[in-house]
């Protein structure tokens, strides 16, 4: 499993990619922006190059002719997608924190808090549950699953920014500055890792079952 | 050893075209006795053909009593004395002739006309 | 035996690939061969468990393949005709990775065989002829120790200076008489040379697993007139008809009830191409 993890660093994934969350992670500069965008340029740009370019590098065929379990090969790549999330989410957490250091004003939409990180987390999560089982049907065809879960994490999150800006109550809990809000905040953060973890091991389950029928 | 040449043209099976030019070498002397032969994965190896081919060779080479296995070292060269050597080329010969008779017979080639074709076109050097 | 295949069966919806039983000893060479789609591929990745085969059982060092999967592949290298792998990785890279994989790798063969190979660490694996990359993979296979070394086509698009070398390394490597290679081609001039064995597969379906004198022996060129043709039609494999009469294949064992009949020994392409088209012959009368 970590000789799969170390395989996918070293010549699955490109070192670029692991650069990009650096670069987005610098868009939570920009004041007055909708920060889950820069989340998800995750979606838009890796993910579907790095399935393109395990199909053009004929990675899966290698990697089932190397002593390993099938489901290990799918695992590896959940995690390996899971480390570039928490990258993105690393890198996220710095430059948000710059931000409010340096312009200590309220967002227009959704503000950079650790509730925002917990939704963040979610939204790795159902993207991840979505993507993988669809993908390993065929070990293959990246176009479908990609466009499948970025619609619906796009939409996820449309209805998150829409609630926070015309439900006062919602807003106040998941934006406020009181103690009672930022209990709240620190709780959805908490959940929010939780549901990743589950949603995450849901998704390798699944999606190492159909891998197991892959004729490659 | 004066060489081998195996031919994938030939109609012979290569086994026999092995056993042939190792016999005759060792029937004409130039095959000394005691010489040690390739093991057969050498042999193998060296002449391009297959294990099982050159196992087969040795194996008639062996019935034939031209060579002798040792456990562990390989197949050697029989020792033989002038009479034995006489003995088993009549053998060969009369075995290949047999064979060949055939054609002829098919042809309708009479004896008095195998034998003046034998004169008239057979040279012991080849040419 | 290195490698045991039984009854292994794989459907697909256009093709069927059924009982695919043979064996093979340590410290030969077989080769697999059939035209184009007759089912190498497929039976070589069903042995491999790279698809899922509906039914059968594959043994490899005495042991069940499925049940030992990951042990077995310790010991054990495959390699596809192209190895199109990460083509534009510089092989340096390509080998760390591959060497962590294998706890028994060992590095002073594989620079051994880099040398010999004259394979650069610091090319890119697109920058590697064919042949040199079927070397590559075959150092990578070497170095791991690997006993049983299967490959796809490795001799397709190789010129025959590069195949003939190839098939002298694949004798090299049975000579310790431990290792054993199953390659499949549909290049007979391959198996003439080196192979002990010849397994050949027709239509998804084993016509013969033998010794190659062996299954030379169990056919038989004939030839003679129409009339011939017309008394022993039943008992060929097939036959073609040419103005001076038929050239046909037939089963050794069925020779005997025709004494009068010239017959000759067939190549391996007679065999290939007459039972090919014994499969023409059933699909036109099919229509």
């Amino acid at each position: 499993m970590q000789k799969l993890l170390y395989k996918e660093f070293n010549l699955s994934i490109h070192k670029f990619y692991f650069i990009i969350p650096f670069l987005t992670g610098a868009l939570f500069l920009i004041p007055q922006w909708p920060f889950f965008l820069a989340l998800m340029y995750f979606f838009f740009i890796s993910v579907p190059n790095i399935l393109s370019s395990y199909n053009s590098q004929n990675d899966n065929s290698f990697s089932i002719m190397m002593p390993v379990k099938k489901s290990d090969i799918v695992k590896s790549k959940i995690l390996a997608f899971t480390i570039l999330e928490l990258t993105h989410l690393a890198t996220g957490v710095i430059f948000a924190l710059l931000n409010i250091a340096l312009y200590k004003t309220d967002n227009f939409l959704f503000d950079p808090n650790p509730a925002f990180f917990g939704i963040a987390f979610t939204m790795y999560g159902l993207f991840n549950i979505i993507l993988f089982p669809m993908y390993f049907k065929t070990a293959y065809s990246y176009g479908i699953p990609t466009l499948t879960a970025s619609i619906t994490v796009v939409l996820y999150i449309t209805a998150v920014e829409l609630l926070v800006l015309f439900n006062g109550k919602i807003a106040y809990y998941l934006e406020g500055g009181s103690a009672e809000s930022r209990i709240v905040q620190w709780i959805v953060l908490i959940a929010g890792i939780i549901i990743f973890a589950a949603l995450n091991a849901a998704a390798a389950r699944m999606a190492a079952k159909r891998f197991e029928k892959v004729n490659l | 050893m004066t060489g081998i040449n195996i031919s994938n043209k030939s109609d012979k099976p290569i086994y026999q075209q092995l056993f042939e030019q190792i016999s005759s070498q060792i029937l004409n002397g130039r095959l000394k006795s005691d010489f040690n032969l390739p093991a057969i994965r050498t042999a193998a190896k060296e002449l391009r053909i297959s294990v099982i081919t050159v196992k087969k060779a040795w194996e008639e080479l062996e019935r034939m009593e031209l060579i002798y296995s040792v456990a562990g070292k390989g197949c050697f060269i029989s020792a033989l004395s002038e009479d034995e050597l006489q003995q088993k080329r009549n053998e060969i010969i009369k075995h290949q002739w047999i064979k060949d008779s055939h054609f002829y017979r098919d042809l309708g080639t009479t004896k008095e006309e195998l034998s003046n074709l034998v004169k008239n076109n057979y040279s012991e050097t080849g040419m | 035996m290195i490698l045991k295949v039984e009854n292994l069966r794989k459907e697909y919806e256009t093709f069927l690939l059924d009982d695919i039983s043979f064996e093979l000893e340590e410290g030969y060479i077989m080769g697999f061969i059939g035209s184009n789609g007759a089912g190498k591929t497929t039976t070589l990745k069903g042995i491999l468990g790279m698809i899922q085969t509906e039914a059968g059982d594959v043994e490899i060092f005495g042991k069940n393949f499925k049940e030992n999967e990951i042990a077995i592949k310790q010991d054990i290298a495959f390699m596809t005709g192209s190895s199109d792998y990460y083509l534009r990785r510089k092989i340096r890279v390509i080998t760390k990775v591959v060497k962590s994989f294998y706890p028994n790798w060992n590095d002073a063969v594989y620079e051994n065989y880099l040398r010999k190979f004259k394979l650069d660490p610091e090319k890119k694996v697109m920058e590697l002829s064919q042949g040199m990359r079927v070397k590559y993979s075959l150092a990578l296979a070497l170095s791991h120790e690997a006993k049983l070394i299967i490959l796809d086509e490795p001799t397709s698009g190789l010129d025959p200076v590069a195949r003939d070398d190839l098939l002298e390394i694949f004798q090299e490597l049975v000579e310790d008489g431990q290792k054993s290679v199953l390659f499949s081609t549909h290049i007979t001039s391959d198996l003439e040379k080196c192979a002990d064995y010849i397994t050949y597969i027709n239509e998804g379906k084993i016509i013969k697993s033998t010794s190659k004198d062996e299954l030379l022996d169990s056919f038989r060129l004939v030839n003679g007139s129409e009339e011939d043709l017309k008394t022993m039609k039943q008992d060929l494999i097939s036959y073609k008809i040419n103005s001076f009469g038929f050239l046909g294949l037939i089963d050794t064992a069925k020779l005997s009830r025709y004494p009068e009949i010239n017959s000759e020994a067939p190549s391996l392409d007679d065999i290939m191409i007459y039972h090919a088209k014994r499969e023409e012959t059933h699909a036109e009368a099919a229509v």
